[in-house]
């Protein structure tokens, strides 16, 4: 141990023994992935429109509706067969709808291949990528959002940490009250409000996660060993000292190893939100439905089951390491 | 320096934990206070720091009266009083420098502690007072990788670290093996003597009492019933103190 000369000028502390570079680094590492998930989440201010969006989109739906429209039409024909380049060359980069088109109102043969089934998919694939990434972001961005706010709260539904009863029970009937509404029906109330897209999916996920966290949390800050808080009390500390010292340390890993667990339920939440128009693959996954595109609906299943498993796996495995 | 007037507490059970204790206690002195458990030694040495609130009475230190002391000059004092306990009451999970510096809280800004800027003089403070009992080469090390006697040293450094007036102990030796304990008592006591630091003891082993304390204060259901010097002390003191004959398990023995 390296001996300060002279006891009145006591060599500086460097910066790591001072314990600022260590939360520095960790503060910079969760900004970046919050900025990384945050950025390019498709939040238009323009689309925070009013009901008028819901009605376009209902209306398109009806419109598309592929199959009455071919069902309708005498001279539609339909052929299961292997492709040929003069069969494939017309109907490249066509989407649903224009082959429908096409088959109504031009008399043209649709062949509809079971062989590329899976090289379409492939491709179909990269274009879930976008609002798959969506998806992701908004759990991240909901999880983060949700914890920043849980923090302080969780310390207000601490028994142990709030003397005034009356702080305690209200902040706790508060929390209750959010948490007995469904993820589904916040986000559908928020979208009507809010418009389509990644912003009431956000909303929601934030609420949701918040909901949870605080309970989570605040549970663990009362099974703490309170001996620390009161060494802590008896040399002075005020609350915020006591709460920086003495209740954070110890609850920590459990607090990392919740959060991991309520990204990886945001992320299960958030594959469903787009149901009710709150962005990301779910939106995807009702178009594809309500147009009838079974293929494609498989494909963003089973993306979606990947998804989760590689969510449940990664966010146990840092559980592990954690507690 | 320290006057208990009366103090008198009373649990919202209906406990009557100190009932009427008038004390004196001089600078500098090392006193110990014996008692079987749950004849208020933790109450009254938790009266000091109001850890424990006095139902009536007054506790006057340094001609201020501690029992009506508002938030922030309580804060104050309590700075000046180091306590340490039982269960050493370290946070496990962070290091020994972080435990140690946790005794700067009180004369810390709220915002500069949560950021973990502790001046090169905190730091610097921390670390002499780890040094001072023995224990520098752990600085780093997770408290909960220490064993008991390093522990509870690691607590008295961060009471040290707090540069009292006074020194509280409660049971600092109940978790600890015999010669441990005499090492932890003699630390006490030569902090006492270096520093001139008044400390209080709870003890329950009559040995260590009568081996350390320049006084004993003996307490039985709450009131004081002895109070003198150490070298006065018999058996038959101790015996009028817990009101049984001595058993031994009141005796810590184990002196190397």
């Amino acid at each position: 141990m390296a001996q300060p000369a002279n006891p009145t000028q006591p060599k500086k502390p460097s910066f790591k023994e001072s314990g600022g570079l260590k939360s520095l680094l960790g503060l910079i590492a969760l900004l970046l992935v919050y900025v990384a998930a945050s950025t390019h989440l498709g939040i238009e201010p323009s689309k925070f429109a009013s009901g008028e969006t819901w009605r376009q989109m209902a209306d398109l739906l009806i419109r598309m509706g592929p199959y009455e429209r071919i069902a309708s039409c005498k001279n539609a024909n339909i052929v299961w067969g292997e492709p040929d380049a003069d069969t494939e060359a017309p109907w490249s980069g066509k989407t649903d709808l224009d082959k429908v088109n096409a088959v109504c109102e031009q008399g043209k043969t649709l062949y509809w291949y079971r062989s590329d089934y899976l090289e379409e998919q492939v491709s179909y694939t990269r274009d879930v990528w976008g609002p798959l990434m969506q998806t992701l972001r908004m759990a991240i961005v909901g999880a983060f959002l949700g914890a920043l706010l849980a923090i302080p709260f969780s310390l207000l539904a601490a028994r142990n940490l709030v003397r005034s009863k009356a702080v305690y029970h209200t902040v706790r009937i508060i929390l209750n009250l959010i948490r007995t509404i469904p993820d589904l029906v916040l986000a559908a109330v928020l979208s009507g409000a809010l418009g389509l897209g990644a912003l009431p999916g956000v909303v929601a996920l934030t609420i949701f996660s918040f909901a949870l966290l605080v309970k989570l949390l605040s549970e663990s800050i009362e099974a703490i060993d309170p001996g620390p808080l009161e060494a802590m009390r008896a040399c002075g500390a005020n609350w915020l000292q006591m709460v920086t010292y003495g209740v954070v340390p110890q609850v920590l890993p459990q607090f990392l190893a919740y959060w991991t667990y309520v990204l990886e339920v945001d992320v299960r939440a958030s594959t469903v939100l787009g149901f009710v128009g709150a962005g990301g693959i779910g939106m995807t996954l009702m178009a594809d439905l309500n147009l009838t595109r079974f293929r494609n609906v498989g494909s963003i299943i089973a993306i979606i089951l990947l998804l989760v498993v590689v969510m449940e796996y990664v966010s146990t495995k840092v559980r592990e390491r954690l507690v | 320096m320290l006057e208990f007037r009366q103090i008198t507490k009373t649990f919202p059970d209906g406990t009557k934990a100190l009932k009427d204790v008038n004390l004196k206690i001089n600078k500098g002195e090392f006193v110990v206070i014996v008692g079987l458990s749950g004849a208020g030694k933790s109450t009254l040495i938790r009266c000091v720091n109001r850890l424990v609130q006095p139902t009536s009475g007054s506790l006057i230190a340094n001609g201020k009266d501690v029992t009506t002391m508002n938030e922030k000059m309580l804060r104050q004092w309590r700075t000046e009083v180091g306590m340490i306990f039982q269960n050493y009451n370290l946070v496990k999970r962070s290091s020994v420098l972080r435990n140690v510096l946790a005794g700067r809280l009180g004369h810390t800004g709220t915002l500069r502690s949560m950021l973990g800027l502790f001046s090169a003089a905190d730091i610097d403070l921390a670390k002499r007072s780890l040094e001072r009992v023995g224990i520098s080469e752990k600085t780093y090390n997770r408290a909960d990788q220490l064993s008991g006697g390093q522990q509870q040293r690691v607590s008295i450094a961060r009471a040290l670290c707090q540069q009292p007036t006074i020194m509280l102990a409660d049971e600092p030796v109940a978790s600890l093996d015999p010669p441990t304990s005499h090492s932890v008592m003699r630390d006490l006591k030569r902090i006492n003597r270096e520093d001139g630091i008044t400390t209080l003891v709870n003890l329950h082993f009559i040995d260590m009492a009568q081996e350390y304390a320049d006084r004993i204060i003996g307490m039985r259901a709450g009131e004081v019933v002895y109070d003198g010097p150490a070298d006065k002390v018999s058996e038959r003191t101790f015996e009028e103190i817990y009101g049984r004959k001595i058993r031994p398990d009141d005796l810590r023995g184990g002196v190397e």
